[in-house]
């Protein structure tokens, strides 16, 4: 399999159709209490003649700190019940509200950007509202099967390594044991994490491309994840290495940035401060679009990676073997 | 079959403002005014302002089905209507909750997360349609004359300045928190008060430590026992 002429075609669709830029930018954007000081302080210890006053005298300090102690105290405490309860259901509700918007927004775009990315492909027209069409079917499904998988890898490892943590407190032997398992058990552990990643890229795929139901995806996904496993790795450090590049390229531009800024402070000591304050607000919001489009372009493109790779999978042999 | 008529950006804007501040900004600014007009607590909680407080919290909630109920019965809240606004399916279809809830909820969310560049998308688009318009499948055509949200805008927006300087006015002369800042001030007289006297205390003699006073003088002649 070619990864570079992925690579090659992946930016070339990424580049001809502007809807997958909205999709990528959406996929992005979406990962008192009163104190009561009334306890008396003891004078200082008077060193000196009796007859003179001391230093400081903290009881007036006090006496007016616990006046608005009490005073906050009364105000919150003349506050009924029910307010607190209708308050706290508000916040919770509204946190609630905001975790299930976002976890909505993010696999609809998800499941819309795949299907329209391998529509584009194909060389099918894509719109906004033909990508809001598949988000709007594949949404749910790509929701339970990610909680799925990740309830499945919650339970293996609540499983396997809880016992082997158990060891930790057998002295002397457990820990020698824990020891010698330590370095085999990280590699299994990556290993795993990896094989649940995958597992979850080849079900996305396959719901959206395929448009299996959720049983179906599951058992097909994990098929193929078992089947392509290595062809999936050397995909994974593709991106990998794509998204150590866009780092560097804005690391490089937020030290140009950033020399620019150095600059407008020297110049910023003969005009003035406000001059380096509004060049460095401007510099700041530059740094923040390019990141963002950045960060836009290079999840897309990895993404747009994991369809074309999907679709050269399906012309193997291994892949007809699976199905039939 | 005549050409349709799409709502301008500048006509939509107003209606958005519009909107905003009658369901958002309003009721928040009437609210603050109200509190300062009571002297205490305990008028507070009796004149039954605090349910206001409760809807603040929901106000967005207020907001959006705002939105979505005036659209699905008038096919645009009262910011559009004014403006000679209406929203319609870009099939000619009846609208139903389902637009509705991909419309506003969804869709304003996603406009608004990518900078409010959702909106400005219908700059270029050719049916100026926004993103949450290409979602929703909705058009906002123009069905009447737009003067009166030009009218109506300002309108509000006079009303809104209105309440604000009566909120600053009003703030420090009168109002529920004179309860609490009363002891702020005893406080900082209180704390004023004593720096002036640890100042006079300054120009006072430094008093003399008192030393022990031994009764004997010693003589330097050491008493041994005789063998």
């Amino acid at each position: 399999m070619d990864y570079l002429e992925i690579v090659k075609r992946s930016w070339k669709l990424f580049k001809k159709n502007p809807v997958l830029w909205v999709y990528g930018a959406i996929i992005v954007a979406f990962g008192g209490t009163a104190v009561n000081l009334s306890g008396n302080y003891s004078n200082f210890s008077r060193l000196f003649d009796t007859s003179k006053p001391s230093l400081i005298d903290n009881d007036k300090i006090v006496s007016s700190l616990s006046g608005i102690g009490n005073e906050l105290v009364k105000i919150l405490s003349s506050i009924p019940v029910s307010f607190w309860l209708a308050l706290s259901l508000g916040i919770l509700f509204l946190l609630l509200f905001g975790l299930v918007l976002r976890a909505f927004i993010f696999n609809f775009s998800k499941t819309a950007f795949l299907k329209l990315a391998d529509q584009a492909e194909k060389g099918e027209a894509i719109t906004l509202g033909i990508g809001a069409d598949y988000g709007l079917k594949f949404w749910l499904r790509s929701f339970l099967l990610n909680l799925v998988i990740g309830l499945i890898a919650l339970t293996i490892i609540m499983v396997v390594i809880l016992p082997i943590g158990l060891l930790a407190l057998i002295p002397v032997i457990g820990w020698i044991i824990l020891i010698i398992l330590s370095l085999p058990l990280a590699i299994i552990l990556f290993g795993f994490v990896i094989f649940i990643s995958l597992w979850r890229s080849f079900g996305d795929l396959v719901i959206c491309l395929e448009d299996y139901p959720l049983k179906q995806a599951l058992s097909f996904s994990f098929k193929l994840t078992k089947k392509f496993f290595w062809q999936g790795i050397v995909l994974s450090l593709v991106n990998l290495v794509m998204g150590c590049l866009s780092g560097c390229l804005s690391m490089t531009v937020i030290l140009l940035l950033g020399l620019l800024f150095l600059f407008s402070l020297l110049i910023g000591k003969l005009v003035g401060v406000l001059f380096t304050v509004v060049i460095g607000l401007i510099l700041l919001v530059l740094v923040l679009a390019i990141s963002f489009i950045l960060t836009i372009v290079i999840d897309s493109l990895k993404t747009i990676n994991w369809v074309l790779f999907y679709n050269e999978l399906k012309k193997s042999e291994k892949y007809k073997n699976l199905i039939v | 079959m005549e050409p349709k008529k799409y709502g301008s950006f500048l006509e939509r804007l107003a209606a958005y403002l519009f909107d905003y501040l009658l369901v958002g900004l309003l009721p928040l600014l009437f609210l603050f005014s109200a509190v300062n007009s009571v002297n205490s607590i305990s008028q507070f909680w009796i004149s039954g302002l605090w349910v206001l407080y409760e809807i603040i919290f929901c106000q967005w909630l207020v907001y959006w089905l705002y939105l979505i109920f005036t659209f699905i019965l008038f096919k645009g809240s009262l910011g559009k209507i004014l403006a000679g606004l209406r929203i319609e399916k870009e099939n000619g279809q009846k609208v139903i909750f389902n637009d509705a809830l991909i419309r506003f909820p969804i869709g304003y969310t996603i406009s608004i997360a990518l900078y409010y560049l959702g909106f400005l998308w219908m700059i270029k688009d050719k049916s100026k349609q926004t993103i949450h318009d290409h979602f929703a499948k909705t058009v906002v055509v123009k069905k009447e004359a737009s003067w009166p949200i030009f009218m109506g805008l300002p309108i509000l927006v006079v009303t809104a300045v209105f309440l604000i300087i009566s909120i600053i006015r009003v703030g420090d002369k009168n109002g529920l928190w004179r309860e609490v800042s009363l002891d702020l001030n005893v406080f900082s007289r209180n704390v004023n008060q004593l720096i002036e006297e640890n100042n006079s205390q300054k120009n006072l003699p430094v008093p003399t430590p008192r030393v022990p006073v031994l009764k004997e003088k010693p003589t330097g002649v050491l008493n041994l026992p005789t063998p």
